[in-house]
């Protein structure tokens, strides 16, 4: 119903350029519209997550105090080609979705969240931290590649075939002072969008070539460190694509299912 | 804000990311492991290990934390890069840091160094150049660091020799700096004490 009528009225009247503040709004309904014209075609919206725990946690005996890192969050629109353009304003729904959603869970838990201080609005990170920062990253990587990769990367290091045993070692200690917290939740977020044109093409080339080219895509990686010990505690990867991508609400979802089994 | 590459790849490409080189085997302690026709090592502790024409790289935790190298027999012409998986250009070929026959310690030194800094290493120091034993012959050892272009700083330790016949002999082993090149740092003394020329 609203497929040809819509998409063709708002283009041939109005046009994107001639759209004020309300523009992405517009964008996003008809970037949904063309995505739902994708579902009776096969294409189901499906968000995943895949958790690791390396041990349960043993019962506080205080609330627990969980410092939430600088989350790192983009959101871009692709255009048809496949060209990532940043979008600010998708980016800071997604990192506020974000932040609420782990204050959410972590009320839920019992337990009290800190927001780190950014070093400056540019730098997030105090100079003291940078050390503990990069290793995180590092490790993050590794963990990326041998248990979320595939199975012949996994495979690539049987030292590692099960569980979560990876540390940030003694290089927390400074976060550890500086916040008195438990533990260290870090989050990373992308979502891409296609823009209409694209999600127009990749309806075409579904049904007149069988291809499928995915119009939203969420990724999202969490993962809890013990302050006390390094450990990386707990890691969740969420991947996925679902039709709400920049809508309030459905960031909120996908954050709450990124956090998911979080072991508070 | 940085955006990390690999992030963007498992977005629009699904998980496409290094698995290193050759296929991977478990070398076990107790089990003198024979590098190449060069020497045997005792491994000391359980590690996962990828191998190639004459270099094998053993890891615990992954390489990018933590990584032992094990060349024996490099000729005139053998770099310390492994073997690529795909065509290079002639260019990168013939650019590629190689080891020649007449190297004393100081050029192998400089020939890590530089492979290093062409790897993509920043800030790449080696220092403390010595003689040391290498399976009880004459050889030499010496201490690096650098750091990756994520932040991570990076120390290690190298030992090797050249054989009278001109070939090099190396063991090089980094760790990142915070925790994980200490975490097995005397391993690595206890496998250096262990090696037997073949």
């Amino acid at each position: 119903m609203i497929r040809g009528t819509t998409l063709g009225g708002v283009q041939d009247r109005h046009g994107f350029r001639a759209m004020n503040g309300t523009r992405w709004r517009r964008r996003y309904r008809l970037t949904r519209t063309l995505a739902m014209l994708m579902v009776p075609l096969g294409l189901a919206a499906c968000v995943q997550v895949q958790p690791y725990l390396a041990k349960e946690l043993p019962s506080a005996t205080k609330p627990l105090r969980v410092l939430l890192m600088p989350p790192d969050v983009a959101a871009v629109e692709l255009a048809t080609a496949g060209v990532p353009l940043p979008r600010a304003d998708w980016t800071a729904l997604a990192q506020a979705g974000l932040v609420d959603a782990v204050a959410d869970t972590l009320r839920k838990h019992g337990a009290e969240m800190i927001r780190y201080r950014r070093a400056t609005g540019i730098v997030p990170y105090a100079e003291k931290h940078l050390e503990a920062i990069a290793l995180h990253e590092t490790v993050l990587q590794t963990i990326l590649t041998y248990r979320y990769g595939a199975a012949q990367q996994r495979a690539a290091l049987p030292t590692k075939q099960s569980g979560l045993d990876w540390t940030l070692g003694e290089s927390v200690a400074p976060i550890r002072a500086d916040y008195a917290a438990d533990y260290a939740l870090f989050l990373v977020y992308r979502q891409a969008t296609s823009t209409v044109e694209r999600a127009l093409f990749a309806a075409i080339s579904f049904v007149l070539f069988g291809f499928i080219h995915p119009t939203s895509q969420s990724v999202g990686f969490a993962s809890l460190i013990d302050l006390n010990t390094g450990a990386v505690i707990w890691t969740n990867l969420l991947q996925g694509q679902s039709l709400d991508v920049n809508r309030p609400d459905g960031i909120r979802n996908r954050c709450e299912r990124l956090l998911s089994g979080l072991p508070l | 804000m940085s955006t990390p590459p690999w992030l963007w790849a498992l977005l629009s490409l699904g998980a496409a990311m290094l698995t290193g080189c050759g296929d991977p085997l478990m070398v076990k302690p107790d089990e003198h492991d024979e590098i190449g026709e060069g020497y045997r090592v005792d491994p000391q502790i359980e590690w996962s290990r990828q191998q190639d024409r004459k270099l094998q790289i053993w890891t615990v935790d992954g390489p990018q934390l933590e990584q032992l190298r094990l060349y024996a027999g490099l000729e005139a012409g053998d770099s310390l890069l492994p073997t690529p998986r795909r065509s290079i250009s002639k260019q990168a070929w013939e650019q590629r840091p190689t080891y020649h026959k007449g190297m004393r310690a100081h050029d192998v030194m400089e020939l890590v160094a530089t492979t290093l800094a062409q790897s993509g290493a920043i800030d790449v120091v080696v220092e403390r150049l010595q003689p040391a034993e290498f399976g009880g012959q004459s050889g030499f050892r010496f201490d690096l660091r650098f750091k990756a272009d994520i932040g991570v700083t990076y120390r290690g330790l190298a030992t090797g020799m050249v054989t009278q016949t001109g070939r090099l002999h190396l063991i090089l082993y980094t760790g990142a700096k915070p925790h994980y090149f200490d975490a097995y740092e005397a391993i690595i003394q206890r496998i250096l004490s262990s090696i037997i020329l073949l």
